[in-house]
């Protein structure tokens, strides 16, 4: 049994009968791992873990916790902490005193809430300003202070509800690092919720892709991203292009012969799987074992690193992302180009 | 060499004329005349002698060493003191459930607040007396119930601050209603989660900030039930001994109109009230520049 155990976990809108928002969703998390739970905004993710916390009650199944049933505990005997995407920092209280809130809460003795905080503070970085009130910290300081609340009481569980997306991008990408630093320092045991696939792809140990109150997958940032299992994951987790069979022998025109052996329903090919050259330069010989097609530069742009194509083939709007080096030569809107596909990028999608 | 010329750009500064001040003269007139003037004038007649031929203080040496206005002052603040905390008690509950019902009876609710705290005067000492005055309808049950015992006396301070109190929990209510949205609803969930009861998020988070505008909604109370007139005349008429009682009844009284004294009464009420206000804005920027500077 794992040390987070969801047991067919229902939540319904408004009386059961309702749409589901959660749908006898199960799953398990082993002590220590990071897991994060990716979705769409509706998804479930955050219900879900306002159910592990007590703040939303959930209607059918069971919720485990280190083999104790959480499922009809008060919130404050559950264990578990929680980070809010607004903070939700005390705002007549100091630094200090919102760490020791909950210390303050189980009785400990005075001494020993002193140590502890100092130690948060010194974990989060933030001992300067243990005498400050939250409206004077930054969006970034204030997030870590309600960490520290967080991890004062030691819970079993840590739960983040999408903590860094109100914050700028460069803070995001900082406690990102420091996040999972504290994390795997502590050995925490986190349940944490996004919806930017890049923030779950560099910090998660296990990703669960969420869709309309379900996992539709669940595995490694690898794993997740190298095989997309549905087309739901292949479009939200990367900008795969996700072709229907018909479309896959459009592709495959070259060797037309096959075009009936595409047998699952949709394939997913990355963006960066698809290599584009200018359609003249190349001597129509592509290498066997890969597609191959003309198309029309329809748009460019540039990421930084990358030059983002949108390339139309017949009918086909095709996604590929070319490095972009300071010597490559941009080809533009309007451009004639040929793409090519290794057979294996191609990943075939159930349902 | 610039001196001059800056000097000379400035009154030409100073005297460019903005249409838009055209509008603001309505509004500056009507303060004049209705606010400025009257205590101008209030404050001039309280500094006459009896027979207004010269200026003195023999005025506020009779309200704060006769014991009859003493008396009145100290009756007017207990009152104001007591229905002003009762009021702020009852609201506190009643206007924190206002903001846990659905929309629509919320805005009945309100709709019924406001009219009940403009229910003051007359009409409402009226309501009173036939409800439960000596001849009012639950007197009346009461007694033939043999529970007279339990039936308020109306005319007494009981039946006062009965009916001071019926004015200051709606207006309480109407005041704090708002002073609850200030209280996100992820504290009581990051209290609740970090092991704290909802008594103790109320007693170390949500008291805490919503304390200012409890602070605020009280000074307006105390102010409000000071300054009321109509409801403690028609109730008790001239027999309690209340300061606006003895305010009206020296300007505009049937035996005797002394206005001087009144005036120097009415001027002690005033400042009162702003030391009250004084008080209160001290203590609440004591308060905020702790949390802004910490």
């Amino acid at each position: 049994m794992s040390y987070v155990e969801f047991e067919r976990v229902s939540k319904y809108f408004g009386n059961a009968g309702g749409a589901p928002v959660l749908d006898a969703l199960s799953l398990g998390v082993e002590k220590g791992e990071f897991v994060t739970l990716l979705g769409p905004s509706g998804c479930g993710k955050s219900t879900l873990l306002r159910c592990v916390a007590g703040l939303t009650e959930i209607d059918e199944g069971r919720v485990r916790l280190d083999g104790v049933d959480l499922t009809n505990m008060a919130p404050k005997k559950r264990n578990v902490g929680m980070v809010f995407q607004s903070y939700a920092l005390f705002p007549n209280m100091t630094v200090y005193d919102n760490v020791a809130f909950g210390l303050k809460m189980k009785g400990m003795a005075r001494a020993e809430i002193e140590r502890t905080v100092k130690r948060m503070l010194e974990i989060i970085d933030m001992s300067e300003k243990s005498g400050q009130y939250p409206h004077r910290l930054s969006g970034g300081q204030q997030q870590r202070v309600a960490l520290a609340r967080s991890l004062a009481v030691q819970p079993k569980l840590m739960m983040m509800d999408e903590p860094l997306s109100a914050l700028d991008a460069k803070i995001r990408k900082m406690l990102r690092v420091e996040i999972r630093r504290i994390q795997q320092e502590l050995g925490m045991t986190t349940l944490f919720v996004t919806h930017d696939q890049e923030e779950a792809l560099t910090m998660s140990d296990r990703i669960c892709i969420m869709n309309q109150g379900r996992i539709e997958q669940t595995g490694t940032p690898e794993e997740i991203y190298a095989r997309p299992k549905t087309a739901f994951v292949a479009r939200f987790i990367g900008n795969y292009n996700v072709l229907s069979a018909e479309e896959m022998a459009v592709i495959g025109r070259t060797q037309s012969a096959s075009a009936a052996g595409f047998e699952p329903e949709a394939y997913a090919i990355r963006p960066e799987a698809v290599r584009i050259s200018a359609a003249d330069d190349g001597s129509g010989d592509s290498p066997a074992d890969a597609y191959s097609m003309d198309g029309t530069v329809s748009d460019c742009t540039s990421l930084g690193a990358l030059l983002r194509y949108t390339v139309q083939v017949g009918n086909l709007s095709i996604t590929t992302d070319e490095l972009n080096a300071p010597a490559s030569s941009r080809h533009a809107a309007g451009a004639r180009v040929r793409l090519e596909v290794d057979r294996n990028a191609c990943v075939p999608l159930q349902g | 060499m610039s001196q001059p010329l800056t000097l000379a750009k400035k009154p030409a500064r100073r005297f460019r004329f903005k249409p838009v001040a055209l509008a603001l003269i309505p509004f500056a007139a009507l303060i004049v005349a209705f606010e400025v003037l009257p205590l101008i004038y209030l404050v001039m007649t309280s500094l006459l002698s009896d027979d207004e031929t010269h200026y003195t203080l023999a005025q506020y040496a009779t309200a704060l060493t006769s014991p009859y206005y003493l008396k009145a002052i100290t009756n007017s603040v207990t009152i104001s003191l007591g229905s002003s905390v009762i009021g702020l008690v009852v609201s506190l509950f009643a206007a924190y459930s206002l903001t846990k019902l659905s929309g629509a009876a919320r805005e009945r609710l309100l709709t019924i607040s406001n009219m009940s705290s403009n229910f003051a005067g007359v009409p409402l000492a009226f309501a009173y007396i036939i409800l439960l005055g000596n001849n009012g309808i639950f007197t009346i049950l009461l007694d033939s119930w043999g529970l007279d015992a339990f039936s308020p006396d109306l005319y007494s301070w009981t039946g006062l601050m009965l009916v001071y109190v019926y004015f200051q929990i709606p207006l309480a209510t109407l005041l704090l209603y708002p002073v609850y949205f200030g209280i996100s609803e992820q504290w009581k969930e990051a209290a609740a989660l970090l092991g704290a009861g909802s008594f103790a998020f109320w007693r170390k988070i949500g008291l805490p900030v919503i304390l200012p505008g409890l602070a605020g909604t009280f000074i307006i109370l105390f102010a409000n039930s000071m300054g009321a007139y109509a409801t403690a005349y028609a109730l008790v008429g001239g027999n309690f001994n209340l300061l606006a009682i003895r305010i009206g009844s020296l300007v505009a009284g049937d035996v005797v109109t002394k206005p001087q004294l009144g005036s120097a009464l009415a001027v002690l009420l005033g400042l009162m009230m702003m030391a009250a206000l004084a008080v209160n804005a001290r203590l609440m920027r004591g308060l905020r520049k702790e949390q802004t500077n910490g």
